[in-house]
């Protein structure tokens, strides 16, 4: 059993999963390499699957339910990268339930030293601007996936230029509906389409390495 | 349910069809949040369902959605002197269904009213205040997007916190089952689903195939009369895995949707002819539409 394995399990949903990533964490793989080689890997597959139409709803809403168990079993023995003060994101999904990628995102910040606050989903504007005052938020961080959501995240960014907030924040979007050209046209500060874009795009706009 | 038989064998009683009026971005409304609309094109639209539920003989049931209190204290209001069905009140916020359904109770409409819809996410202060208000019918709408196959539907229908118990701590004493939709290859799970609450719980359920349309990427290519006839198979596939009721989109689809469920109810039943049974209520599509 390899890497390889567990990233076509994921691929193709199949419960053994989870005992590829048991397996491999017991053979001291590098945890950090079983997630990004073998779960966002398979996850990524999974939705080329969609794209080509050999995969359906349920199939992503399954996959990512087996992602999610697997990145359970890994987050328990992730290294934590040691900051001096960790630098605090509060992230979360506007208005969708959908969670695959801000999961992931979630788990690859906190993995890169970030103090993660995760609001979870269907979230509303106001739900990020009072979680990022009072934990005193460095990001925040947005994930959208559902058209009417674009909408509301303008109003997020409207909100913090009202309450005259808006320059303590750095506002990171990503999420299937998003474009760069959106994300800079709507007043955000970072815009990610994967998991490791939004890492890198973190840092950057904090200008930590 | 208020004077509609929904539920049974299959092949017993018709499929009750419910079709949607004033949805979000219908064109007969001008003003979604006042509740403006043209009065003679929804009364037109109304009353094309009832015909054709007179015409096949599968009962019809309304289904009124507004986006505020306002708008759906008059949808309501029209409804129920444009038909003689029942009136389900529908809106995506929880203030507005109650408001519209205790302002239906209110003038009388009490028994015509079908809540719509308790959902996972009710909060005990919507099921007390439909317990005041003093409904008696309900849509329980098994809905959770990571949570779709049999087993989990009927978790979420069960146990203390379940929508069944919330149902009846609401006052709620016809219950109908509505299973949800994702997606057209999600309907495998909500066939399976339907038939596992029929057996277990014996409830009257059914599922909203409509909704698929809205992530069938490919639908987009297909020409209006395609779209149609695709409505018209995923209708008569849920029906022949047991749906009981079926909440088939915006009503303008009543003249493809009825005669299509109508022939699958009328198969149904002379299949039960066939093996002895007596059908007491000739007016059921297998004596309407053949």
């Amino acid at each position: 059993m390899n890497i390889e394995d567990l990233r076509k399990a994921i691929a193709e949903i199949k419960g053994e999963a989870k005992d590829i990533t048991k397996r491999l964490l017991d053979e001291g793989v590098d945890p950090v390499r079983i997630l990004e080689d073998g779960i966002v890997k398979g996850l990524y597959d999974l939705g080329d699957k969609f794209e080509r139409h050999e995969a359906f709803i349920p199939d992503l809403v399954k996959g990512s339910k087996l992602a999610r168990e697997c990145i359970e079993m890994i987050e328990k023995v992730l290294p934590r990268e040691k900051a001096e003060a960790k630098k605090k994101v509060v992230i979360g999904t506007m208005l969708s339930k959908h969670n695959i990628g801000k999961n992931l995102v979630s788990t690859f910040l906190t993995i890169n030293g970030f103090e993660v606050h995760d609001l979870g989903e269907n979230l509303e504007p106001w739900d990020f601007y009072e979680k990022a005052e009072e934990i005193g938020a460095d990001i925040i961080a947005v994930s959208v996936v559902f058209t009417p959501a674009l909408s509301k995240f303008e109003e997020l960014i409207r909100i913090l230029k009202e309450m005259g907030v808006r320059d303590k924040y750095k506002v990171l979007v990503g999420g299937a509906v998003t474009s760069k050209e959106w994300a800079e046209k709507a007043g955000a500060d970072g815009w990610a389409g994967d998991v490791e874009g939004a890492v890198k795009a973190a840092k950057e706009l904090l200008g930590v390495s | 349910m208020a004077g509609v038989r929904v539920g049974g064998q299959p092949g017993e009683n018709p499929t009750v069809l419910i079709g949607t009026i004033f949805y979000e971005g219908h064109k007969i409304v001008s003003d979604p949040v006042k509740g403006l609309f043209d009065r003679g094109k929804a009364e037109e639209l109304v009353s094309c369902q009832d015909e054709l539920s007179d015409e096949t003989g599968n009962p019809c049931m309304l289904d009124v959605v507004g986006r505020t209190a306002e708008a759906l204290k008059k949808y309501v209001e029209f409804a129920s002197e444009a038909t003689d069905s029942p009136i389900l009140v529908d809106s995506p916020l929880a203030e507005a269904r109650l408001e519209a359904c205790k302002h239906a109770v209110e003038v009388g409409l009490g028994e015509r009213i079908v809540y719509n819809s308790i959902n996972p996410e009710a909060s005990r202060e919507e099921i007390e205040k439909i317990r005041d208000i003093g409904l008696k019918a309900a849509i329980v709408l098994a809905f959770s997007e990571y949570e779709f196959e049999p087993e989990d539907k009927m978790r979420i229908l069960q146990g203390n916190d379940g929508l069944i118990a919330k149902a009846e701590k609401a006052g709620i004493e016809k219950v109908l089952v509505d299973l949800s939709v994702l997606d057209v290859a999600s309907i495998a799970y909500t066939a399976a689903s339907i038939q596992m609450v029929k057996e277990k719980l014996g409830l009257p359920s059914g599922c909203s195939p409509a909704n698929a349309f809205d992530t069938w990427r490919k639908a987009g290519e297909f020409k209006p009369q395609v779209k149609r006839a695709c409505l018209a198979a995923l209708n008569v596939f849920v029906r022949c895995f047991g749906a009981d009721f079926i909440l088939y989109g915006p009503v303008e689809a009543a003249d493809t949707v009825f005669p299509s469920c109508a022939a699958a109810d009328a198969i149904l039943t002379y299949s039960l002819v066939t093996g002895g049974y007596e059908v007491k209520d000739k007016n059921t599509p297998l004596y309407k539409i053949l």
